[in-house]
C-alpha cells in the first residue's frame, strides 16, 4: 500500500518535473518560463532603465550617450572604435534576438531552434549559397582596414552586452523559444547584409518564364511580358543624354535550346519589396534649399527592421536607420547631405541549367568538356533530432540548389540548375555607408556608391549645396538584350555573365532641368539606355504619379513632401475605371447593395482612404476581371503584369486575349466587365458579410505587424490603415512603409521620421510598438541632429557615460 | 510553521539562482524529513511555492512586467488578462511543488523503519 502510494506519487511528480521541464511543442517549458524569479516575468525589468553610467571593457575612452524622449540614443565618442563598439552595445541592449534571429535565418539555422519543421528552410538557405556568400565578403571586408575596424568594434560592443546576460535576463524571445544566445561575429554581420540581398534581389521567375515561352512562343511574351511596360514613367527622365562611351555589348547566342526542366508548379507572385524616395531642389522649394524624402517599403515586423541612432565622433556627425546587425547609419542625413533608397530591381539573379556527367555530380558540361564540380559540405543541426548533413554541389556559375530529382523549397527555384547570383560575389557595401555617413558633397557620394555591390538601390541624394541626385547604383553584369529573361544554359560559355557595367555608366541623374529627381522601382531608363539591366520592375503607377505631383508642385514646404509620402490615389484605378463604368448601366443591376457598390465606385477620386468602400470594390473587380481575361489562356503559366493587362483592354477592349477560349462565343470587355462585377460582389459578400462598413478598406484589407517569428500576442494586427501598394503611400495587408523620412538642406538640417515601430526590441517595454499608431494616422516626428551632447536639452531625458575599463 | 520555512528557503534560493526546480527539491526535501502525512507534505509544498510563485507573479506583474505580461497572456491565449497568467504561475508550482512534497513523504514511508520523527508515518498505517 505505502509502496503504491509512494510510485502513484512519484511518477505524478516525475510526469510534473518532466512536463514543466521541457519544451513541448511550440509551448515554451513552463517551469524555467513561468518561474517568476528567472522567466518572462523578468523581462519587463530594467528594460527600459537609462544608467547614468557603465564600465565596459573594450573602449578607448569615455562615449556619451545622450537620450532623447524618443529613446533614440546620440553617441558621442572621441574617436571612431568607440563609436561604433557604442554602436553595437546599444542596438544589442535593445536588438539582440532580433539581430541574431535574422542572422539564423540567413544562415539556415532555424531547424537549431525550433527542429525538424524548419529543416527545409534551412536548407534552402543553405543550397542558395548564403553563408558561401556572406563567408567571401568577410573576406573583402577584411582588406579594407577602416572598413575592417568598424565590423570589429561593432562586434565588440555587441559582445560586451551578451556578456553581461544571463538566463533570467535573456531577452523574451530566447525564453519562449528556449534557447541561448551565442557570441556575435563579423560573419554575423555579413549575413545581415546577404539577408537584405535576399529579401531585395531574390525574387525570380526565370522558371516559369521558360515555361511560358513554351506554351505561348516569343510574340506572345514579348507582348504580354514587354521589355518597357506601357505607361512607364522611367526614374532617368526620358530626355537624359548618356555621357559615356558603352563597353560593346555582348550578342545574343542564338536560339537557346528548348529547356529540359521538368514543369513545376507556377513561380509565386513577386512579393514586390518596394519603396519611394526623391529630392526636389531649391527652384521648387520654399526654403530654397533642396528639400529629400524616402520611405523604403518593407515586409512589416515587431520588432521593427530599423533602429534609430545618432552617431558623433572627430570624423562623423549622422543620423538616421540602421540595421541591427550592422554598424553605421543606412539611411539618413548629417550636417551638409541627405541619402536614401529604394530597391533597384535589375536583374542581379540567374539561374542555369546543368548536365551533369554523371550521379556522382563530380563534372559537368561546359564548352564542350567537363568541368569539375566543388563539394560544399552543410552540417545542419536540428533540435530533438539527427543532424543533417548536406553536400551542395558548386559550379563556377554558383551552388546547384537543387539536384534534378529533389523538390525545391520554393516553385520559383527550378530543379538541376545553378545559381549565378551577385550576393556570392565578395563585397563591401558596409564601406559604401561608412563613406556616405561622413559625406560633404555630390562627390562624397559618388566616390561612395563605387564601393556598392548588392542589393543594388536607387540612391537619392540631396546636399546644403542645392545639388540634387539620383543613382540607379549596384554592380550590374553586362549582358546581351534579354539575357537571364529565360533559363540559361549552363553549358554554354555565351550565357555567362560578360563582364561588368562600368559604375559611371549605371543610370545616374543630377540637378536634372525638370528641378525634381525620383524613384518608385520602376524601369530605371527608357530604351535609349545602351546597356541591358533586366525586365521585370514595378508597374508604373507609384513612379507616375510622385513625377506628375512633383512637377505640379511649387513652394514646397517640408509638410507638402510628408503629405506626398501619404497620397493615396492609385493610378491604374484612375487609368482603368473610367472604361470600365462606361459599361455599367445602373439599370441592369438589382437594386440595393449592387447599385449601391457601383454609386460608390462612380463617386470615387481613385483614393485608397481606410475608411472608404470603393477602393475594396475595385480591387476585387479587377482580380475578378483580370482572372476572366488570363485564366482561360494562361492557367497555371506567368500572368502578365496589372499593367500590360490595362493597356490591353484599353486599347483593344475586343482583344482575343479577351474572349474566354472555353465558350463557344466570343466575348469582349463589355460582357467581361459586369461579369466580374457581379463575382466581385458575391466574393466580397463571402468574404466580409453583407455590403456595410465590414468592407472599407481599413477593415476589409487593414494591416498587420506580426512579430518577427509570428509569436502571437508579441505583434499589432488589424490596425485600420490607408494606402495600397501601387499609390504612394504603399501600405498592404503585410507591406508598408518601414520608415518614412522627410529631410530638408536648410542649414542647419531639418529633419522629420517615423517608423511602424519602437525603439526597443523589448516586448516588455514602453517602448516596443511606441509608434504604430502615428505611423498609421501619417505622424512624423522631428529627429535631431546634436552638434554637441548639451544642444537641444529639452527633448533630452537622460545621459549615459560608457566608462572604459 | 513548515509552510514558512520551506517559503523562505525557497525564496534564498530563487532569488540567487535561475533553477525554477527549487520548487519540488524543496518541499521534496521537508517531506522527506518532517511532513507527518503525504496530504501534510504535498499542502506544505503545495501551500510554500504555490504563495512564493503567486506572489511574485504578482509583484511583478503589478510593476515592471505589466506590458510583457498582458502580450504573454495573449501569446498563451488567456485573452490578455495578466491576472490569469500570475494565478496560473502560482498554480502550476503549487502542483508541483505538491507533488514533489507527497512523494517525498511517502518514500520515506515506504523506507526501513528510519525513524526520524516522533511517530513518523504513523497517520498512515
Amino acid at each position: 500500500m505505502r509502496l503504491a502510494r509512494l510510485l502513484v506519487s512519484a511518477a505524478l511528480a516525475v510526469a510534473a518535473f518532466a512536463g514543466l521541464h521541457v519544451k513541448l511543442g511550440p509551448l515554451p517549458p513552463l517551469g524555467p518560463f513561468l518561474n517568476p524569479f528567472a522567466g518572462f516575468w523578468q523581462n519587463g525589468r530594467g528594460v527600459d532603465d537609462l544608467p547614468t553610467s557603465l564600465t565596459l571593457a573594450g573602449l578607448q575612452a569615455p562615449v556619451q550617450i545622450v537620450w532623447d524622449d524618443r529613446r533614440v540614443p546620440h553617441v558621442f565618442a572621441r574617436n571612431d572604435h568607440d563609436l561604433y563598439f557604442a554602436q553595437g552595445y546599444l542596438t544589442a541592449r535593445d536588438r539582440l534576438w532580433q539581430m541574431e534571429f535574422q542572422t539564423h535565418a540567413a544562415a539556415g539555422r532555424i531547424s537549431e531552434i525550433v527542429g525538424e519543421a524548419a529543416l527545409d528552410f534551412d536548407r534552402s538557405r543553405r543550397r542558395l549559397g548564403m553563408i558561401y556568400g556572406a563567408e567571401r565578403s568577410v573576406e573583402a571586408m577584411r582588406q579594407d582596414p577602416s572598413l575592417w575596424a568598424m565590423v570589429e568594434a561593432y562586434t565588440a560592443g555587441v559582445n560586451a552586452w551578451i556578456e553581461r546576460l544571463g538566463p533570467a535576463s535573456f531577452p523574451l524571445e530566447y525564453k519562449i523559444l528556449d534557447y541561448a544566445p551565442e557570441p556575435w561575429t563579423p560573419l554575423k554581420t555579413a549575413l545581415l547584409l546577404k539577408y537584405m540581398s535576399w529579401t531585395l534581389t531574390g525574387s525570380n521567375n526565370e522558371a516559369a518564364m521558360t515555361r511560358t515561352r513554351a506554351a505561348l512562343g516569343d510574340s506572345a511574351m514579348a507582348a504580354l511580358f514587354p521589355f518597357y511596360p506601357p505607361f512607364m514613367d522611367p526614374i532617368i527622365p526620358p530626355d537624359h543624354p548618356w555621357r559615356f562611351e558603352p563597353l560593346p555589348i555582348p550578342s545574343p547566342p542564338g536560339p537557346q535550346p528548348a529547356a529540359t526542366l521538368q514543369p513545376a508548379v507556377p513561380a509565386s507572385p513577386d512579393p514586390r519589396n518596394g519603396s519611394n524616395n526623391w529630392a526636389v531642389d531649391g527652384s521648387k522649394t520654399r526654403s530654397g534649399r533642396p528639400l529629400l524624402a524616402n520611405d523604403p517599403h518593407l515586409n512589416l515586423t515587431l520588432p521593427s527592421i530599423w533602429y534609430e541612432i545618432q552617431l558623433h565622433s572627430p570624423t562623423v556627425n549622422v543620423y538616421g536607420v540602421s540595421l541591427p546587425g550592422s554598424p553605421a547609419v543606412i539611411i539618413g542625413f548629417n550636417e551638409r547631405i541627405a541619402w536614401g533608397v529604394t530597391n533597384a530591381g535589375s536583374d542581379v539573379m540567374d539561374w542555369y541549367e546543368i548536365e551533369f556527367r554523371d550521379e556522382r555530380r563530380a563534372a559537368y558540361r561546359y564548352d564542350g568538356g567537363w568541368r569539375p564540380t566543388t563539394p560544399r559540405v552543410e552540417t545542419i543541426r536540428v533540435r530533438g533530432g539527427e543532424t543533417v548533413i548536406d553536400t551542395v554541389y558548386y559550379t563556377h556559375h554558383g551552388p546547384v540548389a537543387y539536384l534534378p530529382e529533389e523538390e525545391p523549397a520554393s516553385e520559383a527555384i527550378p530543379r538541376g540548375a545553378a545559381l549565378r547570383w551577385i550576393a556570392h560575389d565578395p563585397s563591401t557595401e558596409l564601406k559604401t555607408f561608412y563613406l556616405l555617413n561622413r559625406a560633404a558633397g555630390y562627390d562624397d557620394y559618388r566616390e561612395a556608391l563605387r564601393h556598392y555591390t548588392s542589393p543594388a538601390q536607387n540612391f537619392v541624394f540631396a546636399d546644403t549645396a542645392g545639388t540634387i541626385a539620383l543613382w540607379h547604383n549596384g554592380r550590374f553584369p553586362l549582358r546581351w538584350h534579354g539575357q537571364g529573361r529565360y533559363l540559361s544554359d549552363g553549358r554554354n560559355p555565351a550565357h555567362d555573365w560578360q563582364g561588368w557595367v562600368p559604375n559611371d555608366h549605371n543610370p545616374g541623374v543630377v540637378n536634372p532641368p525638370r528641378g525634381f529627381v525620383s524613384s518608385a522601382n520602376q524601369n530605371p531608363t527608357d530604351p535609349s539606355y545602351p546597356y541591358y539591366l533586366g525586365w521585370d520592375y514595378a508597374p508604373f503607377e507609384r513612379g507616375a504619379r510622385i513625377n506628375e505631383r512633383l512637377a505640379a508642385m511649387s513652394d514646397i514646404t517640408p509638410a507638402d513632401m510628408q503629405a506626398l509620402q501619404l497620397d493615396d490615389v492609385y493610378l491604374h484605378a484612375r487609368t482603368v475605371l473610367p472604361t470600365l463604368l462606361a459599361l455599367m448601366d445602373a439599370a441592369d443591376l438589382p437594386p440595393g447593395p449592387p447599385q449601391d457598390a457601383l454609386a460608390a465606385l462612380r463617386d470615387w477620386d481613385y483614393t485608397y482612404r481606410a475608411e472608404a468602400i470603393a477602393p475594396t470594390l475595385y480591387d476585387a473587380w479587377w482580380a475578378e476581371l483580370s482572372r476572366r481575361i488570363w485564366q482561360d489562356e494562361l492557367d497555371t503559366l506567368m500572368t502578365p503584369g496589372r499593367d500590360v493587362t490595362a493597356a490591353l483592354l484599353l486599347d483593344d477592349p475586343a482583344h482575343p486575349f479577351l474572349d474566354d477560349v472555353r465558350t463557344p462565343q466570343r466575348e469582349t470587355l463589355r460582357d467581361l466587365a459586369p461579369a466580374a462585377f457581379e463575382a466581385a460582389l458575391t466574393a466580397l459578400t463571402e468574404a466580409h458579410g453583407p455590403y456595410g462598413p465590414a468592407w472599407a478598406l481599413g477593415r476589409a484589407r487593414g494591416t498587420d505587424i506580426n512579430h518577427l517569428a509570428n509569436i502571437p500576442g508579441l505583434g499589432r494586427p488589424d490596425l485600420v490603415t490607408s494606402g495600397r501598394d501601387g499609390a504612394v503611400n504603399a501600405t498592404g495587408r503585410t507591406h508598408g512603409p518601414s520608415w518614412r523620412m522627410v529631410v530638408s538642406l536648410t542649414s542647419p538640417v531639418q529633419a522629420w521620421g517615423l517608423f511602424p515601430g519602437g525603439q526597443s526590441g523589448h516586448p516588455g517595454s514602453a517602448f516596443y510598438d511606441t509608434d504604430v499608431d502615428a505611423w498609421v494616422r501619417g505622424d512624423l516626428h522631428p529627429l535631431l541632429l546634436l552638434s554637441d551632447p548639451d544642444a537641444a536639452a529639452d527633448r533630452l531625458v537622460a545621459t549615459t557615460t560608457l566608462q572604459p575599463e | 510553521m513548515g509552510i514558512l520555512l520551506c517559503l523562505l528557503i525557497l525564496l534564498a534560493l530563487q532569488w540567487t539562482t535561475p533553477f525554477w526546480w527549487w520548487v519540488m527539491v524543496v518541499p521534496f526535501g521537508y517531506a522527506l524529513g518532517w511532513a507527518r502525512s503525504g496530504g501534510d507534505g504535498f499542502l506544505t509544498g503545495a501551500a510554500s511555492a504555490g504563495l512564493l510563485w503567486l506572489g511574485a507573479a504578482l509583484l511583478q506583474g503589478l510593476t515592471s512586467a505589466d506590458l510583457v505580461a498582458a502580450r504573454i497572456a495573449t501569446m498563451l491565449n488567456l485573452g490578455g488578462a495578466a491576472w490569469v497568467l500570475a494565478l496560473a504561475t502560482g498554480l502550476v508550482a503549487a502542483l508541483a511543488a505538491g507533488l514533489a512534497g507527497s512523494t517525498g513523504f511517502y518514500l520515506r514511508a515506504a523506507l526501513p523503519t528510519r525513524q526520524t520523527g516522533k511517530d513518523a508515518g504513523k497517520p498512515d498505517r
